[in-house]
């Protein structure tokens, strides 16, 4: 358990970092966001390994990476996209996609398509969890256009 | 500042944000705070990922506008967030118009990144994603390996579609790697080298924008970012099975 805890901090910190960098994000803000990927990939591995139920823990760990995200990008004056973005991208479901995708490769059809929805189940939790997250913590309230009507 | 200064200075802080990875709400959002803060009646602005119209009324009561057509895109996260920092500051009045158009200027030039920021940084994602499903050393150092050569692509191939090689060619290239390695050695899971290796390749800033836009209500941005995630996707799991295809016409066997 605590092997398994430690992998999935220093993993998702690493992967959430070098997402950062790849994607140019700002240096005084990639320690952060990985802070944020690592606890979001945490928060996903420790509900699942206590409770058996991936898609909630999905779900729950993607509404917390967003929200800390948000969060975040207000305390630290920077885009919410440099956190929400990077944070999240630890939980995308690789393994299980690239498990789907060699499964059908083989002409394992029935296994492809299971293993398939089981990772877009994920993506789907992830697009909720996100949304959620990311209306409910929102950094910036909308403009108001219709102050001046043309 | 002129009127042309004006639509400069706009056109160009929503330029870059559309064509470094920013949402569409955010540079629709952005322009209109720049607008008001140079004291422009009537601001409006409509973008989409892959243009942007912008109008206002300027001092002499005529309307004005532009329409800037959006034409290539990269992935420059700090050059969304300076332009962000610039417009805090214009609205504080931190700077004028005049000085946000000379540093806009400077922000659209060509960025100086180093060759191998690249396949360096694809290198480290590789590794802690490596890691994350289940691997060792070993499959560590593959999947680093197999990441970095897919973002050396455009060194070799630059042409006008060298995004899509670089996605079909590179996601090959992570599969055959790993499973060459793997058939000579015997060392490595092969399920955490490839995984690994293609999880760079991932179009996690188009989804993210996609469901930031529909929350945000753009729907049409929305979208776009969507299907372009969908086809970034489908184009990296083609290039993987290709590679896969490839190992088994070499007489590898899976």
């Amino acid at each position: 358990m605590l092997e398994g805890l430690l992998r999935a901090i220093v993993s998702g910190y690493l992967g959430a970092a070098g997402f950062g960098a790849l994607l140019n994000a700002p240096k005084k803000g990639i320690l952060w966001d990985a802070a944020i990927g690592s606890l979001g990939y945490t928060a996903y591995w420790l509900i699942f390994q206590l409770t058996g139920a991936e898609l909630p823990a999905m779900f729950v760990a993607a509404l917390l990476a967003a929200a800390l995200g948000q969060v975040a990008a207000r305390k630290l004056h920077m885009i919410s996209t440099v956190f929400v973005t990077i944070a999240i991208l630890p939980l995308v479901p690789g393994i299980g996609l690239y498990r789907a995708m060699s499964a059908m490769g083989q002409g394992d059809m029935t296994l492809g398509a299971k293993t398939a929805v089981q990772a877009m189940s994920l993506i789907l939790m992830i697009v909720m969890g996100t949304g959620i997250g990311s209306a409910l913590f929102s950094m910036r309230k909308p403009v108001d256009t219709k102050e001046e009507e043309l | 500042m002129t009127t042309a200064g004006q639509i400069k200075v706009l056109t160009l802080a929503g330029r870059i944000i559309l064509e470094n990875g920013g949402e569409t709400y955010r540079a629709e959002d952005t322009i209109f705070r720049m607008a008001k803060a140079m004291g422009l009646k009537e601001p409006d602005a409509f973008g989409v990922p892959s243009g942007l119209f912008i109008s206002f009324t300027d001092a002499q009561g005529e309307r004005q506008t532009s329409v800037c057509r959006m034409h290539g895109r990269d992935t420059d996260l700090s050059r969304v967030d300076a332009v962000n920092q610039l417009s805090r500051q214009l609205s504080a009045g931190d700077i004028t118009g005049d000085e946000l158009l000379v540093k806009l200027t400077e922000l659209s030039k060509p960025a100086a990144h180093s060759r191998w920021h690249a396949p360096l940084t694809a290198a480290l994602t590789a590794l802690g994603f490596a890691l994350m499903f289940e691997g060792s050393l070993w499959e560590m150092v593959i999947s680093a390996i197999a990441a970095a050569l897919t973002q050396m692509i455009p060194w070799v191939w630059s042409w006008q579609h060298d995004n899509m090689i670089k996605l079909v060619l590179g996601s090959a290239i992570s599969a055959l790697l790993p499973l060459v390695f793997h058939h000579i050695t015997g060392l490595g899971l092969v399920d955490a080298m490839v995984a690994g290796a293609l999880m760079p390749l991932v179009p996690g800033l188009s989804m993210t924008n996609a469901v930031l836009d529909v929350v945000r209500g753009d729907m049409v941005s929305g979208t776009a970012h969507g299907a372009r995630a969908l086809l970034t996707a489908a184009l990296v799991a083609g290039g993987a099975l290709i590679g896969t295809a490839v190992f088994g016409w070499i007489g590898g066997v899976l």
